[in-house]
């Protein structure tokens, strides 16, 4: 190397040198100020709870709908919102890609006290998208699809409707050749898994089916126990909500498009003609009043063949003959009705 | 949570039925709505989990043991009048005779307590009203039980086996359920945390402490040792340990002013003292700051903070300045007049194998005990500073992937034992070369340290003065210095000082039962607070300064070879120790002029 080129280096490696110990002098200087902080806020500043202890407990309001639960500190139980007295898993019925609620449009509990059974109507709201109702039907039954709550697309018969489809119909086939229908068991299992990661006892349940013979007593009876763990997971809780076929390919576009509408409304003035032309394009095609429950939960045809979504027969039944479905007209048209042996006896 | 599985499994599951039907619209997660005004949320969502899987005491109950029957067997339902809980309500299951219960009892320990149903209504207004008009006040508090089901599943189902084996169809019981009830109360219902922050819910609330002229509990107990170690996992006493008192209902919690309060000061030292906790300790534990707000009291906990703060500032504050003018040095290039001078004796020293030998300023023996120092150090530091800053997620972060709070602390008295008895045996490592330095030069014990190498002499504290001065510019020459220069002296003087200082106060925490045997009970809190300031200063004088010369400083970047071989390295030897370069090469013959010429 010549002597032009040694000292170029030798220049350059000083220079690096040099820059380091700049950068090592700012990090002194910021050390040292940082403690000398520290220490001054102990003798002068008043003590402080930290806001992961003390902001877990989620009121029960409107703003505590949207966004996820505030971070606990390791080792703190869920508590239930102070008023509410019943625990439970996230009681939230949040979903970040619904474009009608997702920006502040419609809050996430969407029907109102105008209507008379908002209770009701919005308990659907897990599993139905809002466009499954508020849209005109245009063929009875309606044909539906599942949409992926995670992405908005569409997907198959959700994971934990086909577990509960397979433990009616194949668990006897699967108590005779444990071995054959071990592999789809598990496979379907574990699909539930992923997608209702909230339930401990699933999780326990999967690891036994794992680990035991297949055929063996255990294995037998952790069966029977999955069959009834799964009726406490099933109603409503599918990761996915319904909604009409035709609608389905776009639906994620959709949500695109009302989200970025509801910028625009944001955006423009109170009152403005914009506004009133964002509302008018939004709404378009989208029923105020749909029709009401024994549209559905109705002896078949009915608005929705739920069957054909994935539904069990035995549970299809049910759902058309909801004896409920039809209480509930009654409700609407404003009478009551009594059910005290629903309770059974005092 | 494989007891959960496993429970499912087995043939008596603690479970209730759904008799009334309630949850087959209940257990909706969206049967929900918004109420007048949009904005509050009425939920009526229930767990169906809780019930099916007998998770709690209450998981035996039906919904109109606690709800209005009469408003709920009508749709829509009506209005249902609040829960009180201190109805009466049946007690039923498969296996027994219907029994009648209520919390009514509770209800007279409330009265005579500090939390009164005006108090908790009060708390209630001031909180922004949570709870509805009516509701019972209780939710403050309370939510649906859950039984602390056992990690380990075998434990449950061995002793459910047992209890099976008799209560069978002839005697039945629901073991399962009657397990778990008495398994729950046979441990804390919450964790530390959870009671913490129950508790804070009120008491770290401003507007609640403002009107009911409360100190901030929550936070001055979670700055002590308590709440420290509640914030870390570990078991500690909480709020309910010292405020209920031993064999009071939990209900029944007294102000601290009244003459039975567990917190009265007649009676904190039995409170300490009961039994699972400081059984051991003197009567003076009681006196130890279990609600630490050191700016807030003004006592001597206040003056140790401020003279350690002082004392902080005015160490660690000129040794970050030297070292930070150092570097400043080196970036603008200024060096010793006499700098390339000794760098080039260095050299020529250097080549010649006696000579590298007397430059060796570091023996394997003291690099050995350096070692043991460092070593403990740093696993001090690391189990040390989670505790310290408790609150700090990286803390709980460490403390969990060490393997929980016990082990960190055993870690840490391991470390700490070492570290000294590392103290110790240098001690007498440098008495027996100081006895045999005076024997071998027959001087006086005042001089024979003095000139010891690391040893104390007032040139030293000029040679600092100097330092000083050229490195603020106002000297033209730097001072050269021999073995060891006056930063380094001071450096490990101040190891001395400050192992004794933590090693005492830890061994005094450690002890705490013989501590305030013997002792007043704030020596604990004062021994807890010196602990960790003097372990702040030692982290910010090793971390930062010492560190920077050894490892991080330019033309020692990446690691002094010092503590290894002993050597020292050329640039640093000519910078900081030209005297003693000029000493070896006298005895060597070398001088630095020659090495031009050749």
């Amino acid at each position: 190397m010549s002597d032009t080129k040694r000292s170029l280096s030798q220049r350059l490696r000083r220079l690096v040198a040099k820059i380091y110990a700049g950068v090592l002098v700012l990090v002194l200087c910021w050390t040292g100020f940082m403690a000398v902080r520290y220490l001054i806020a102990i003798v002068t500043q008043p003590l402080t709870v930290p806001p992961a202890l003390l902001q877990t407990n989620p009121k029960l309001d409107v703003a505590s709908l949207r966004g996820p639960q505030a971070p606990r500190l390791p080792g703190l139980q869920a508590r239930a919102p102070i008023s509410h007295f019943h625990k439970g898993r996230d009681w939230r019925p949040f979903e970040p890609h619904n474009g009608c609620t997702a920006e502040g449009c419609h809050s996430p509990l969407p029907h109102s006290q105008a209507m008379k059974l908002p209770t009701f109507a919005n308990f659907h709201v897990t599993a139905l998208d809002c466009r499954a109702c508020h849209t005109k039907a245009t063929a009875q039954p309606t044909p539906m699809v599942w949409i992926n709550k995670a992405t908005s697309a569409p997907q198959g018969i959700p994971a934990i409707l086909a577990l509960t489809a397979f433990l009616s119909t194949q668990a006897q086939a699967a108590r005779e050749a444990p071995a054959e229908h071990q592999g789809k068991l598990l496979g379907l299992l574990k699909a539930v898994l992923d997608t209702h990661s909230f339930d401990p006892v699933m999780v326990d349940l999967y690891r036994l089916l794992q680990t035991v013979e297949p055929g063996s007593p255990v294995w037998r009876s952790t069966l029977d126990a999955l069959a009834q763990e799964l009726s406490s997971n099933i109603y409503g809780e599918y990761a996915a909500r319904l909604a009409p076929a035709a609608l389905a390919e776009g639906l994620a576009d959709d949500n695109e498009a009302l989200l970025k509408q509801a910028a625009d409304y944001r955006d423009a003035p109170t009152g403005s003609a914009a506004r009133k032309e964002i509302i008018k394009a939004v709404h378009e095609g989208v029923l105020a009043q749909p029709p009401g429950c024994a549209s559905c939960h109705i002896d078949k045809p009915g608005a929705v063949d739920f069957e054909a979504v994935g539904f069990t027969p035995q549970r299809s039944a049910m759902l058309h003959n909801l004896r409920l479905a039809e209480l509930m007209e009654q409700i609407r048209k404003g009478e009551k009705f009594y059910l005290p042996q629903l309770l059974g006896t005092e | 949570m494989s007891v959960l599985a496993l429970a499912l499994l087995a043939p008596s599951v603690a479970s209730a039925e759904d008799s009334e039907g309630c949850l087959n619209c209940h257990q909706y997660r969206g049967l929900a709505r918004l109420e007048e005004g949009g904005v509050h949320v009425t939920s009526f969502y229930v767990d169906p989990a809780y019930y099916s899987r007998g998770l709690g005491a209450h998981a035996r109950l039906k919904c109109t043991d606690c709800h209005d029957r009469a408003a709920v067997s009508v749709f829509p339902h009506h209005d249902p009048n609040p829960v009180n809980c201190a109805q009466t309500c049946h007690l039923s299951s498969s296996s027994e005779v219907e029994r009648l219960f209520s919390h009514k009892n509770l209800e007279r320990h409330l009265n005579a307590s500090a939390h009164t149903p005006e108090v908790l209504s009060k708390a209630n207004a001031l909180l922004g009203h949570p709870l509805k008009e009516g509701q019972a006040r209780c939710l403050l508090c309370h939510d649906e039980p859950l039984f602390q089901l056992s990690d380990d599943w075998l434990i449950e189902d061995r002793a459910i086996e047992r209890c099976d084996s008799c209560h069978n169809d002839n005697l039945p019981k629901d073991t399962r359920f009657a397990f778990r009830h008495v398994h729950a109360r046979a441990q804390h219902a919450q964790s530390d945390l959870d009671v913490v922050r129950m508790c804070g819910g009120c008491h770290a609330n401003e507007a609640v402490r403002e009107s009911f002229d409360l100190p901030d509990s929550a936070a001055s107990y979670l700055n002590s040792f308590h709440g420290k170690a509640a914030l870390l996992g570990g078991q500690a006493a909480n709020c309910l340990d010292c405020h209920k008192g031993p064999g009071r209902n939990i209900h029944h919690i007294l102000s601290k002013t009244k003459l039975d309060s567990s917190t009265n000061e007649a009676h904190t030292a039995a409170t300490c003292r009961s039994s699972g906790c400081h059984r051991d300790a003197g009567a003076q534990i009681s006196s130890a700051a279990i609600h630490l707000n050191i700016a807030k009291t003004r006592g001597v906990e206040y003056i140790i903070a401020v003279i350690f703060l002082l004392m902080i500032v005015s160490t660690f504050g000129p040794s970050l300045m030297l070292t930070t003018l150092k570097l400043i040095h080196y970036i603008i290039d200024k060096h010793a007049p006499d700098h390339h001078r000794h760098e080039r004796l260095a050299k020529k020293i250097v080549a010649t194998s006696l000579g590298r030998e007397k430059l060796i300023r570091f023996p394997v023996h003291q690099r050995l005990q350096h070692w043991l120092l460092a070593i403990s150090f740093i696993v001090l530091c690391i189990t040390g500073f989670p505790m310290k800053f408790a609150d700090q997620a990286w803390s709980a972060w460490v403390v969990v992937h060490l393997g929980g709070l016990s082990a960190v602390r055993l870690i840490h008295r391991i470390a700490g034992v070492a570290l000294l008895a590392g103290f110790v045996y240098h001690i007498i490592y440098v008495i027996i070369l100081l006895v045999r330095a005076k024997k071998r030069d027959g001087k006086g014990w005042i001089r024979t340290f003095m000139e010891a190498p690391m040893g104390l002499s007032p040139d030293d504290a000029k040679g600092m003065l100097h330092l000083t001065l050229y490195l603020l510019f106002l000297r033209k020459e730097k001072p050269s210095f021999k073995h060891f220069n006056p930063e380094e002296k001071f450096e490990y003087l101040g190891v001395f000082w400050g192992t004794i200082i933590i090693g005492l106060t830890g061994l005094m925490m450690w002890a705490n039962a013989w501590t305030t045997r013997y002792l007043p009970g704030n020596a604990l809190t004062i021994a807890h607070l010196l602990h960790g300031f003097e372990a702040f200063l030692a982290l910010l004088h090793v971390g930062v300064v010492h560190l920077v010369s050894v490892i991080f400083q330019p033309g020692v970047f990446p690691l002094s070879p010092a503590m290894f071989t002993g050597e020292t390295p050329v640039e640093e030897l000519a910078e900081g120790h030209g005297l003693m370069l000029e000493e070896v090469a006298a005895e060597l013959g070398l001088s630095a002029e020659g090495a031009d010429h050749e």
